[in-house]
């Protein structure tokens, strides 16, 4: 590596720590603005201090729950320096400090100044009142169906619209509840930036579901290839048609809605598993796993699919200055590995690669014949691990463990950067070995997903 | 890695929501501690035994939930204290804020307002026990 090299990348790594700092200093601050605006000016007598924490309590509660619209309206460059998977982590994180501050607005005022809370029949109780009951209600609801949701046999489409309404729902009523106290919002300037404000993300919905729907229905991608891998996985090759597509980093991911208008909730996030040096033609490759992926196979040439893309950092992309790298790949988990080497490939990369690549049996490994033809275009080493192998099998045989990642992985493991995909079980264990072997966390790369 | 960072994130959310609430209840309460020092949440002196038309007065007052919107000796919604309400209006005052009068529209928030209103039907006598029983509110 040359100076300037080291000089480059190091030039790097700050711009992007420092973008990552700057986003989540600008999320701070969005989630005290509401705080801080009712503190600026004349601030109205307070009502002892557990009364006035609560009431600050329910204001924190109801900024965080706002800031969550924006979290999940997948804005490219607020979500680019930390990948839009964390984003979804954080999002449910927030959410749970976000109930805690509304549960302690409610539950301060109930302890202390129970009579306040007035009745809990609608008839009777002051209309600001049961919203703001309400609008708790349809908090608890969101966060019981996305921490349960297969428990409670909910549909993932089911879900998503359920999320969007009562999420929304409870945004209304809360500002309902708020404005009908109306005390700390008594003045009118405070009152209408208070409004503006919170409802400002109520309307990222409309961006979310009308805005760019609509312009994803400009940008249509037309399939021009369905091909069987083996494995129960197709891949499904598309172009832009009519305007100029997109440009990915290997490794990253795209929301694929096909048969399907870009106005309805029924899209999948799938890998790009195609060279990013050749971005007329954007490649997917799916495993047959679920009531939307068996319908892949019987899709055909000329077909209309749209794409929202691309998001994610599980990227060789990110680390130009890697002395080489390593990917453990588990049964489909190969798809955006594939997007990595050949991109590598393409570029006439010649760093050192190994790919460990588990599948069940022979017939199973997805682009087998494929990966021989790279390993002649790349330093690739490639281990194969089958779990049921062939009686005359001379390669690896079980299942990937600290053993198997000890014999194989490179005797200097400093320097390379590791990424995994592959089943979540399967990916965990391999996170774990491969810091238990010594591999830095900030050097292990894997991408979160089925969070709900 | 990725995931750490996340968590701290939402940790310094909690420490950062918590901290301004702390403050925001300090900045609206603290002219009241100036005055009155850091026993001012400790209940006030026990109301004085109530009997007679002041006692009616006070079922009145439970009957219609007037805790929801005010406190007496720290009992009820600490928002709007009545303490000391009969010493500072008169009786036909006290009759105008009860049921919401027309002068009031500016003055009270809205929802209020509204609710007061409903005050208009109730029986005179009752209105009237309440308006004895406010008016013995002394500090």
């Amino acid at each position: 590596m040359t100076a300037s090299h080291a000089a480059q990348s190091a030039w790097v790594r700050w711009r992007r720590a420092r973008g990552a700092v700057v986003w989540v200093a600008a999320y701070l601050l969005l989630v005290c603005a509401p705080l801080l605006l009712l503190l600026s000016g004349r601030v109205p007598p307070g009502a002892g201090l557990w009364w006035d924490l609560s009431m600050a309590f329910g204001f924190a509660g109801l900024a965080v729950m706002g800031v969550q619209f924006a979290l999940t309206a997948r804005l490219r460059r607020a979500t680019a320096p930390f990948g839009i998977d964390i984003i979804y982590y954080f999002h449910r994180l927030a959410a749970l400090v976000g109930i805690g501050l509304i549960l302690a607005h409610w539950l301060i005022v109930r302890v202390a100044h129970g009579e306040a809370l007035g009745s809990l029949d609608p008839l009777e109780a002051p209309g600001h009142m049961s919203a703001g009951r309400l609008a708790l209600v349809f908090f608890l609801v969101l966060i019981g169906t996305s921490l349960w949701r297969k428990r409670l046999g909910l549909e993932y489409r089911r879900w998503r619209m359920l999320h969007t309404v009562v999420a929304t729902a409870a945004m209304l009523l809360a500002v309902i509840h708020v404005l009908g106290v109306g005390y700390y919002t008594g003045e009118g300037w405070k009152r209408w930036l208070w409004i503006g404000y919170t409802l400002s993300w109520v309307l990222l919905i409309v961006h979310v579901r009308v805005v760019k729907p609509w312009r994803m229905r400009q940008r249509p991608y037309r399939v021009v290839e369905v091909r069987a891998e083996g494995g129960g996985t197709t891949t499904l090759t598309v172009t832009p048609d009519g305007h100029a597509g997109l440009r990915f980093a290997p490794g990253q991911f795209a929301w694929l809605t096909a048969r399907a208008s870009p106005f309805s909730f029924e899209e999948h996030p799938f890998s790009f598993s195609g060279s990013a040096e050749q971005p007329g033609r954007l490649a997917f490759s799916i495993k047959a796993l679920g009531d939307f992926t068996r319908t892949v196979a019987t899709m055909e040439p000329g077909e209309t699919v749209y794409l929202d893309g691309p998001y994610g950092v599980f990227s060789t992309e990110r680390y130009p200055q890697a002395r080489g790298f390593v990917f453990v790949a588990a049964g489909v988990g190969i798809a955006p590995i594939m997007s990595m080497l050949r991109t590598l490939a393409d570029r006439g990369d010649r760093r050192p690669l190994l790919l460990i690549d588990a599948n069940r049996d022979l017939g199973s490994v997805i682009f087998r014949d494929e990966l021989e033809t790279l390993r002649a275009r790349l330093a690739l080493r490639i281990v194969h691990v089958l779990e049921d192998p062939p009686v005359d099998w001379p390669g690896e045989r079980g299942r990937i463990d600290a053993a198997l990642l000890r014999r194989v992985l490179p005797a200097a493991l400093e320097g390379h950067e590791y990424f995994v995909c592959g089943p979540r079980v399967v990916s965990e264990i391999v996170q774990r070995e491969l810091h238990a072997l010594g591999v830095g966390l900030g050097h292990l790369h894997f991408e979160l997903f089925d969070m709900v | 890695m990725r995931e750490r960072l996340a968590r701290w994130v939402a940790l310094l959310t909690v420490l950062v929501t918590v901290s301004l609430s702390l403050r925001f209840a300090w900045v609206h309460n603290e002219q009241s501690f100036a005055r009155e020092g850091l026993n001012d949440s400790a209940p006030v002196a026990l109301p004085a035994p109530i009997e007679g038309g002041e006692h009616r007065g006070r079922v009145v007052f439970d009957r219609n939930r007037c805790a929801n919107c005010h406190s007496v000796a720290g009992e009820g919604n600490p928002r709007y204290p009545l303490d000391g309400v009969g010493a500072r209006r008169t009786r036909a005052e006290l009759h105008d804020w009860v049921v919401g009068a027309a002068a009031l529209e500016a003055v009270l928030p809205s929802s209020a307002y509204r609710r007061k209103q409903q005050y208009q039907a109730m029986p005179d006598d009752e209105l009237d026990a309440l308006l004895t029983y406010l008016q013995s509110l002394h500090d």
